[in-house]
């Protein structure tokens, strides 16, 4: 075996199927994908913990109008770039079945079945797509480690929301996507790349969000083709360069969209 | 340092030390964590921690930090921890018997106009 194990937030994550159909694309083995079930008590209070508006948004982003929407309102968008894109499944169910993959339904990825099934696939990479923060057995079963995609630039800012964050902050070049080897921290590990945005082009943070989230399954991809040839970059963090960031309230967000759209005007005018 | 093994005093101190802007950066995102993930049950973690007596007392310390560390840091994850504190009882609380003078949402709201 000794290809990838993708862990999925959900069974119909466009990220997710983006990554696997565009690895197996590569002729890189998927060997295992590990989907995280939907309808677990747990999991909708944590989601709902951070904020009901920002719950019901990902409902409808994530899961109702996942391939529409953003296509609709965003020139750059995942659902844009699946379609463009030639991608065939629409779900990761569908894909595992058509190509083979052995599949995981799971409420946690460290309970003792998903480890175990990890294990026998002997991956030599993880894929984390989504679905909550890892720990410690998770990050141990691949013989390379964990590779996920972050959306903020790294060390800079970790956490949540980092878009947002560096909007408030005016540190608008700190605006994008790092791919890096997870460990125990949040956000700490080895960074293998950067990718920066250019906010100018943007009038509002769904269209930045959703242009970063078009952006993440071809650098996740990359990240993981060139760990197989075995030439990563693995530039080790300064946590003192950066900080820790949470869910933003409503009124920061407001602030962070006026930021942008002054930002957005002033460039307009040059 | 972790902050849920400290004890009473040593809460203090830290505290003291986050008002006057002489606590180091790591414990600063240590204590903002501790605040983020507990944020909605702060009082009741706090009695918790470190027993009802001093609960009120820990509180007040620890929102005037977070507004002096605003202040002077201009650091706006504590005007997001603020902002969720105000919309909890014991704040409500704090500010209907005068010990707070203004909602941290209105200070905020125009300081950040």
């Amino acid at each position: 075996m000794n290809g990838v194990v993708i862990l999925a937030a959900s069974n119909y994550s466009l990220y997710s199927v983006m990554v696997a159909e565009g690895l197996l694309a590569q002729g890189i083995s998927v060997d295992r994908i590990v989907i995280k079930k939907l309808f677990n008590l747990k999991r909708l209070w944590s989601e709902v913990k951070l904020g009901p508006f920002r719950f019901i948004r990902k409902v409808g982003n994530k899961l109702i109008f996942r391939k529409t929407k953003n296509r609709i309102r965003h020139e750059y968008s995942i659902g844009q770039n699946f379609l463009d894109g030639g991608f065939k499944a629409t779900s990761l169910t569908e894909l595992c079945s058509v190509a083979g993959i052995p599949v995981t339904y799971c409420d946690d990825f460290h309970s003792k079945e998903v480890l175990t099934d990890m294990r026998s696939s002997q991956p030599m990479l993880v894929a984390f797509t989504g679905g909550g923060i890892i720990r410690g057995p998770v990050l141990d079963v691949a013989s390379e480690g964990v590779i996920n995609c972050h959306m903020g630039i790294l060390p800079a800012y970790r956490g949540m929301d980092c878009y947002v964050w560096a909007i408030l902050n005016g540190d608008t070049e700190k605006i994008g996507l790092t791919t890096h080897f997870m460990d125990s921290g949040i956000d700490t590990g080895p960074i293998i790349e950067r990718l920066h945005l250019s906010p100018e082009r943007f009038t509002s943070i769904s269209a930045v969000e959703s242009a970063l989230e078009a952006s993440m399954p071809e650098l996740m991809i990359r990240a993981i083709s060139t760990a197989f040839t075995g030439k990563s970059n693995k530039e080790i963090q300064d946590a003192s360069k950066g900080d820790q960031y949470y869910v933003p309230v409503a009124s920061l967000r407001e602030l962070a969209e006026y930021k942008l759209s002054e930002n957005f005007r002033r460039e307009d005018e040059k | 340092m972790n902050i849920i093994d400290l004890n009473e005093k040593e809460i203090g101190h830290l505290l003291s030390m986050f008002m006057n802007g002489k606590l180091e950066k790591a414990s600063v995102q240590k204590l903002i964590r501790f605040v983020e993930f507990n944020h909605q049950m702060l009082e009741m973690r706090i009695a918790n921690l470190w027993g009802k007596g001093s609960m009120m007392s820990i509180y007040i310390e620890l929102i005037l930090g977070l507004e002096m560390g605003l202040d002077r840091d201009r650091d706006i994850r504590f005007a997001n921890v603020l902002l969720k504190l105000s919309t909890t009882k014991v704040h409500k609380k704090l500010l209907k018997s005068g010990v707070i003078k203004k909602s941290h949402a209105d200070i905020l709201n125009e300081d950040l106009k």
